[in-house]
């Protein structure tokens, strides 16, 4: 569940920080002295974290999405291999598959 | 006795009751754009690092190749489609309130369509050579 809520959240962290793709595609694409704006804020300490967790969130985000779509093709939805860790096997088998 | 049933009658329609009978085009093309998503993401992950911290002639050297500017469009393209779909989704899950939904819904649309085309922009300015 928690992976679910988390994929959500870096999907909308992504939405918005596309802005700063567009920010960098555009200043590069104005001139220099527009693109050295882009250059301080990637060299300060906000501006690498901000690119740290954009990273971050794009990775996040992508292996939630492939876990989505093994799912899609109805495998590993069993509650134990939803899980990372072992859990004890229950004695009434899920009917998700039919 | 059981529940009444309605015909859908174009008042009905009009007025945005019964079931909307589309959303199953939407969730493929959320999975098409997933799909692509994955190796476009990996291939702008690896030109953002190339380029980081270098100069702006270099970013401007490395953005008039063929094949980075056509990746990066076809990112740009994905991606925005992709998030399009999916802050449509959380929209109608959270907000109900009419109007409220009816902007956010709105907005949405009006905020992929800017960023994409001036990412856009941006990557043919660079590729015709600033």
């Amino acid at each position: 569940m928690m992976m679910s809520i988390v994929h959500r959240v870096t999907g909308a962290a992504l939405y918005f920080g596309m802005l700063l793709l567009a920010w960098w595609l555009i200043a590069a694409a104005s001139g220099p002295n527009a693109y050295a704006n882009v250059e301080w804020f990637v060299g300060s300490l906000i501006g690498r974290l901000v690119l740290f967790g954009y990273t971050w969130a794009l990775i996040h985000h992508m292996l939630g999405g492939i876990r989505h779509l093994i799912w899609d093709t109805l495998n590993g939805l069993e509650p134990a291999e939803r899980e990372f860790s072992p859990s004890p096997r229950s004695p009434v088998r899920s009917c998700s598959r039919s | 006795m059981s529940a009444p049933r309605h015909i859908v009658t174009p008042m009905r329609r009009g007025a945005r009751l019964g079931a909307a009978r589309s959303g199953t085009g939407q969730f493929w093309h959320q999975r098409i754009t997933s799909v692509a998503a994955v190796p476009l993401s990996i291939v702008l992950i690896v030109i953002v690092m190339a380029l980081m911290g270098r100069s702006h002639a270099a970013v401007g050297r490395s953005s008039a190749r063929r094949w980075v500017a056509v990746l990066m469009l076809l990112f740009i393209l994905n991606t925005a489609y992709h998030m399009w779909i999916g802050m449509q989704e959380i929209i109608l899950d959270y907000v109900h309130d009419e109007l409220l939904k009816f902007l956010s819904l709105l907005g949405n649309t009006f905020f992929v369509f800017a960023v994409a085309l001036a990412s856009v922009f941006a990557i043919l300015k660079l590729s015709f050579g600033v």
